[in-house]
């Protein structure tokens, strides 16, 4: 049965196949002129055929007209038959009938319908019958009427006519003409009836020749129908060869020739397609040249952006390889950019890129090229210049960079940069090294104090550096496809109860060796090549997923996880958080949200629409590494958070620092009023513990509390104050002895 | 006509006694044409030998006439105006329409048997037949043409002449068309008298007279079209026998097709193609009666021609008419 249908539909696609195929092959002039042809032919025809019956149905009127006048005549014709015989009625009526050949016979009959005599053109030997006596009372019936004939016709020869007529006498009544009255329409009249006059007429003389005119007509109609099919054919064909034409074109404009011209119709409605063509190519290269602007330059700045720049670049590899002069790149990156960027905002960080990079430029001559490589970083192409020019260059960019004041919220900020320089000569000629080699030489600028240039030299373990720099890209991508990060739990002690309250969770990074790599080695990498944000994520679900694991032992468990500023970026970061906490069964209450300071003080509109989603949700948020950055105290009174973490530096020497101690207990007492609890971070001996206890801060986090580890603790290991007070008491007792 | 109340009559005898003093007192100082009618006449003439025919003629007051009885066949204009004028010449009169359907002719001539007039004086055929047939007083009829039709010459009864004189038509006519020459003329049987004057008229106007006797409208049509290339005037009779509405009209339209000149009896018939119309005048027919009764009141009704012919002649033209018409 499945054969059958699929054999059926095989047959029927190819039904439709082949007539796909034949309607392909139709011919626009074909149809049009057929179309015309066969509706010049209909109206010819219907024509010709109103013309047979106009035709008719005059010759019918003239009939009728000429019958009912022979009838007059041939009544008064035949009186004498009736009444006083003048001996030449009959002559008379033969010679009248000669006159008309349409007069076949002409009969009279008398009152009772007897035939009298017959006289006719055709010689007929057959006696004419008497008058039936339906025929007489019909006839008799029309007396006195105002057409006082019977007249009949066959509907197959309408060309034959048969006309019955009384005759009769009248008198006006009594004396009726002492009085007469010509306007009076009843005058009393006495009426007698005669006989009858029967004629028979046939017109086929006038039917055969309409008949003939019509053939002629025809014949002409024809010819004219042929003549007119031929020429319409003629002027159709050259109207449409203009669209014919066009096929060329168009097929240059779909394969993208948008430099393709159209040669200019006669016909308005083809003229008209056509300027709709030149329309539309030119729309689509306006639109490609937008995309191209888009695709090559950089939005904000209006300069090259990242990719073209390559192209730029790969291009003067290649003219350097040509002409074997050198050309050089600098690579220029911002200073203090991300202050400003954070202090007053991203349109503000833009509107003091756009001013960079209008700054730049004039600082180059005409033939270089200057690109937007990154976020604050900026690539400059110079051709045909050698070292000395290189420098030259970067020194004037330095110190045009130095002159330029950018004012900001009334605020004149002083933006300096580094630059990295590297030649492109001899073997050095591979873009990616080019790259990395000025984005390194500007590292070097910055370390070594920024607001600099720095020259590229090639170390003999530089290029292995480059390479490895470079490889951290590729390891990060496949650490976060295929889970080569690892977690770390680090607990977080009460000071006071010496209790594990909850464990931050640490990145690691396994490698090749199978050694664990610390974040400060791959992050920046990570940050720098955009990966910053999958890592985030990839930390929410895998602390989910541990959290799902560790609470089933250890019910109190709480996890601190690090999201950079990156994830906020990331719209969709509260939807996945809580798409993933209910995947695997997290409590968000059990979850602290560690964040920087400087994320926590800027805090755009759409971070903080973040931040208070989760809030809701029910996640704490913990202020990171306090006290390195703004440290305005007046930001903690604004942001409510659930922990303040003091930045390691106020801790490592705390014992030996009197200003880190009055720091911290500052901190301290604030965030006990704002009803946040303190965090010190890098606690790594129990005289810092102690203190931090004297201080006032509530919690610790450090070495001396206890190492990242694999597995967070299931049970505490309290280190209770006093015991590690008598502990330092005993040291301190012995040191002195 | 209804008969008409004793005041009326009694005005009409003072206004008829007035009238015959006028009249009287004007012919003997002068005689004046009398206006007959008051419709726009163009022309009056007379037969010869009376010179001024428009001039009624007096004639002294006789002493008595007897009372008659007026039988009119119907109250048209051409009835109606001759008994209006015998009005004028009897002091006692009856009238009687026999169109009135209240009395039937029977019962009219009953009255008048019954009743004290001396004589009747029939109007119309119908009339006449009744009177004719019925009553036992002498009959005058008048405005009769068919009468040898209908047997109404008896002992009892004469009759006036329904039209004027031939000759004196003819006369009328060649004075509007002094041209005509041939005359072809299509009448009834029973006319021999009335052929024969005509015969008489035409010779002495120096005309060629070609008479047809027909018995139908259908046979006067085919003989008027066999003799229409033949002539240049048709003397139309009023015999309504070989006439009918449809024959006249193509008598009309052939002749003026022709350019036949059509002598007709009747001044309405100018209105369908007629030229020249002659008729009688209804005072003269009046006057003729009145001479009759005289006549049969003497007790000599044995010496009077059974048709009495009229002495009046009224013509018209269509341009005369025409003209009035405006």
């Amino acid at each position: 049965m499945k054969t059958a249908v699929r054999s059926a539909m095989i047959q029927l696609a190819a039904l439709f196949a082949r007539d796909s195929a034949k309607r392909g092959n139709r011919l626009l002039v074909h149809e049009i002129v057929s179309i015309q042809v066969f509706s010049a032919a209909l109206i010819g025809a219907l024509a010709i055929a109103g013309l047979y019956w106009g035709g008719q149905w005059v010759l019918q009127d003239n009939y009728s007209r000429w019958a009912l006048q022979w009838t007059e005549q041939l009544n008064e014709l035949g009186a004498p038959l009736y009444l006083a015989d003048d001996g030449e009625a009959l002559i008379r009526l033969e010679s009248y009938v000669e006159r008309y050949p349409e007069i076949d016979r002409v009969a009279y009959y008398s009152s009772d319908g007897t035939a009298i005599i017959s006289v006719g053109n055709q010689n007929s030997a057959e006696p004419i019958a008497n008058l039936s006596q339906a025929a007489l009372e019909d006839a008799i019936a029309v007396v006195g009427e105002k057409e006082p004939y019977l007249m009949s016709t066959g509907i197959l020869e309408p060309q034959r006519f048969e006309i019955l007529a009384p005759l009769w006498k009248e008198s006006i009544s009594d004396d009726g003409l002492f009085d007469f009255d010509p306007s009076a329409t009843a005058t009393a009249t006495t009426t007698e009836l005669l006989g009858f006059v029967s004629i028979n007429l046939d017109f086929v003389l006038f039917h055969d020749r309409l008949l003939a005119n019509i053939k002629s007509a025809v014949l002409v109609l024809l010819v004219l129908l042929m003549a007119f099919a031929l020429y319409g054919r003629h002027v159709l064909s050259k109207a449409l060869k203009a669209i014919s034409d066009l096929q060329q074109p168009i097929r240059e404009l779909a394969k993208g020739n948008l430099s393709v011209k159209f040669e200019p119709a006669e016909h308005r409605e083809i003229a008209e397609i056509v300027e709709a063509l030149e329309t539309t190519a030119s729309a689509l290269s306006e639109r490609d040249a937008k995309l191209l602007q888009l695709a090559n330059h950089d939005s904000l700045t209006g300069l090259f952006n990242r990719r073209r720049f390559l192209e730029v670049l790969r291009h003067e590899i290649t003219n350097v390889l040509r002409s074997r002069r050198d050309s050089a790149l600098l690579f220029v990156d911002l200073d203090q950019f991300k202050y400003i960027n954070d202090a007053c905002g991203h349109p503000a960080g833009d509107r003091l890129i756009r001013k960079v990079a209008d700054e730049l430029l004039r600082s180059v001559r005409r033939d270089d090229t200057v690109a937007r490589f990154g976020g604050d970083e900026f690539v400059i192409l110079l051709p045909h210049t050698d070292l000395a020019g290189a420098r030259s260059t970067a020194e004037t960019i330095l110190a045009n960079m130095r002159r330029m004041a950018h004012i900001e919220d009334e605020r004149v900020f002083h933006v300096h940069c580094s630059i990295g320089v590297t030649m492109l000569s001899g073997n050095n000629l591979h873009q990616d090294d080019l790259i990395n080699q000025a984005d390194i030489a500007c590292r070097e600028a910055k370390s070594g104090g920024r607001n600099r240039l720095h020259l590229f030299e090639q170390s003999p373990n530089a290029e292995q550096q480059a390479a490895a720099d470079i490889g951290w890209v590729n390891r990060l991508r496949n650490a976060l496809d295929y889970d080569g990060f690892e977690l770390r739990f680090q607990p977080i002690n009460d000071i006071g109860t010496g209790e594990t309250v909850h464990h931050e969770v640490l990145i690691r990074l396994r490698g090749d060796d199978g050694k664990l790599i610390l974040p400060d080695v791959f992050l920046p990498s990570a940050v720098r090549f955009g990966l910053m944000s999958e890592i985030d994520f990839w930390m929410i679900r895998h602390v989910a997923k541990a959290y799902a694991e560790e609470s089933k032992c250890n019910t109190r468990l709480k996890l601190a996880i690090n999201l950079s500023a990156n994830a906020f970026e990331d719209n969709n970061l509260t939807s996945y958080i809580e798409e993933t906490f209910a995947e695997y069964g997290v409590r968000p209450d059990r979850i602290v949200i560690e964040i920087t300071e400087s994320l926590a003080v800027r805090r755009p509109t759409h971070v903080d629409q973040q931040i208070t989603a989760l809030r809701e949700l029910g996640c704490e948020f913990a202020l990171d590494d306090f006290g390195t950055g703004y440290s305005s105290f007046s930001y903690l009174q604004k942001l409510h958070f659930d922990y303040i973490k003091i930045d390691g530096a106020f801790v490592q020497d705390l014992p030996d620092n009197p200003v880190d101690q009055k720091m911290i207990r500052m901190i301290a007492e604030i965030g006990r009023e704002a009803g946040m609890k303190t965090v010190a971070e890098y606690v790594r001996n129990a005289e810092s513990f102690s203190l931090l206890g004297e201080l006032g801060v509530e919690l610790a986090q450090g070495f001396f509390i206890g190492r990242p580890v694999k597995r967070p603790r299931g049970k505490s290991t309290p280190i209770s104050l006093t015991s590690r007070r008598n502990k330092l008491s005993a040291s301190q007792t012995n040191s002195k002895a | 006509m209804r008969r008409i109340d004793t005041r009326a009559r009694a005005l009409l005898r003072h206004a008829s006694i007035v009238a015959a003093l006028v009249v009287s007192a004007c012919s003997i100082q002068a005689p004046q044409p009398e206006p007959v009618v008051h419709e726009p006449i163009v022309i009056i003439e007379t037969p010869p030998p009376v010179i001024e025919p428009e001039v009624s003629i007096s004639i002294p007051a006789p002493p008595q006439l007897p009372a008659v009885a007026i039988v009119l066949t119907n109250g048209r204009p051409a009835y109606a105006d001759v008994a209006r004028e015998l009005t004028h010449h009897f002091e006692n009169y009856e009238i009687y329409d026999l169109s009135d359907d209240s009395r039937p002719p029977v019962t009219v001539l009953r009255l008048i048997n019954d009743s004290e007039s001396g004589a009747v004086v029939a109007i119309g055929l119908r009339a006449a037949r009744s009177s004719v047939a019925m009553s036992n007083k002498p009959v005058v009829f008048s405005q009769v043409f068919n009468y040898q039709d209908h047997n109404l010459l008896t002992d009892n009864s004469r009759g006036v002449a329904a039209i004027p004189p031939l000759d004196a038509q003819l006369a009328a006519w060649k004075q509007a068309n002094p041209t005509i020459s041939r005359i072809g003329a299509i009448i009834g049987d029973g006319h021999d008298d009335l052929i024969a004057e005509a015969e008489l008229a035409a010779a002495r106007h120096g005309v060629e007279l070609r008479v047809k006797v027909t018995r139908s409208d259908q046979e006067t049509l085919y003989f008027f079209k066999r003799m229409i290339r033949e002539i240049d005037g048709f003397w139309l009779f009023p015999d309504n026998r070989i006439l009918s509405r449809r024959a006249l009209q193509q008598i009309m339209d052939d002749a003026k097709h022709e350019n036949v000149s059509v002598l007709v009896p009747n001044k309405s018939m100018l209105q369908i193609g007629g030229s020249v119309s002659v008729s009688s005048v209804a005072s003269d027919i009046a006057e003729t009666i009145t001479k009759l009764i005289r006549q049969i009141q003497a007790g000599n009704i044995d010496q009077i021609p059974p048709i009495s012919p009229l002495s009046e002649i009224r013509v018209r033209t269509k341009d005369t008419i025409q003209v009035v018409d405006r």
